[in-house]
């Protein structure tokens, strides 16, 4: 699967498909810039989902409002530009009050043994990392965030 | 080129029909009951009534549901009814893929001078890939802004 394929996939899987189940993703930028960084995508969306009269009414007694982002940076990465990347979220996360992101980074191709060690260390609970490889279907994530978001990312 | 994109809103004719019989009914229902005591229902009048919801409805389309969009390299004109949103492509930096719920999908641009403020065109209503025209706006609006 192509990059470009897998950012549709996702897209949609998020916007309209089993993404719905963990938040209301419902609004999607292309190429989206952030301290100098291009990000091929951002999703980002909210945990308390729209519909009719009674589901608006369960979800405004029953669900909690905050804020949450999918991002998926597409370039080249080296564990600095991770760890940059990290940082780059959480002070975007900061100023946008999104209580907690993903960070997808698909490739068509194996990861470096190190970035994969670099990403299981990330042990944080606010940021869920993945790393895709669309040739063999392969990802690898941190702990936390990043086992819950493996069912969501991955086609 | 100009593009113009206009087509019969099935969905949004449908919800001018829905509105317009559910009126008619309900002028009816207090009109006989006013003048009988009761509400009087017979085949003749639920064709009539669905006669003249038709015409209501289709005026009510024209009027405030139906969708056009006109657009060339420059920029766009959206016709919501009798409402008109025009725009050029330069005024915006921002353009995002926005779901309005229930599958309902539109392009939104942010203008550059207001950040918090944009503008949808209603990419599903207008029977558009939500996805390739949202591809389309950015390559104008980064056009206009490269250029």
């Amino acid at each position: 699967m192509e990059v470009r394929e897998y950012l549709s996939k996702l897209e949609r899987n998020l916007i309209l498909g089993s993404g719905r189940w963990v938040a209301n993703f419902n609004e999607s930028f292309r190429d989206f810039l952030l301290g100098g960084y291009s990000f091929a995508m951002m999703v980002r969306g909210s945990t308390r989902s729209g519909g009719f009269f009674l589901s608006r009414l369960f979800a405004t007694l029953a669900l909690p409002d905050y804020n949450v982002a999918c991002f998926v940076y597409a370039g080249e990465v080296k564990k600095s530009t991770l760890q940059t990347i990290v940082g780059l979220l959480r002070k975007y996360m900061q100023e946008n009050d999104i209580r907690w992101s993903w960070l997808v980074v698909p490739r068509e191709g194996p990861f470096s043994e190190g970035l994969k060690d670099a990403v299981s260390r990330m042990d944080f609970r606010e940021i869920g990392v993945a790393l895709l490889d669309l040739t063999s279907g392969e990802i690898h994530t941190n702990p936390h965030m990043g086992r819950k978001m493996i069912r969501y990312v991955r086609f | 080129m100009m593009r113009r994109i206009a087509p019969l809103q099935i969905g949004r004719l449908g919800k001018a029909f829905s509105f317009a019989f559910i009126l008619m009914s309900f002028i009816w229902g207090v009109i006989s009951f006013v003048t009988f005591g009761d509400i009087y229902v017979s085949w003749l009048l639920l064709g009539f009534n669905l006669v003249v919801s038709g015409l209501l409805a289709f005026i009510l389309y024209r009027h405030r549901y139906h969708i056009t969009l006109v657009y060339d390299a420059e920029g766009f004109e959206l016709h919501e009814g009798t409402k008109v949103i025009a725009g050029k492509w330069r005024e915006f930096n921002r353009v995002s893929l926005f779901h309005r719920g229930h599958g309902d999908l539109c392009v939104r641009l942010y203008y550059k001078e207001h950040p918090e403020e944009y503008v949808e065109l209603p990419a599903s209503a207008l029977g558009l890939d939500p996805s390739e025209f949202r591809f389309e706006i950015m390559g104008f609006v980064r056009g206009k802004r490269e250029g």
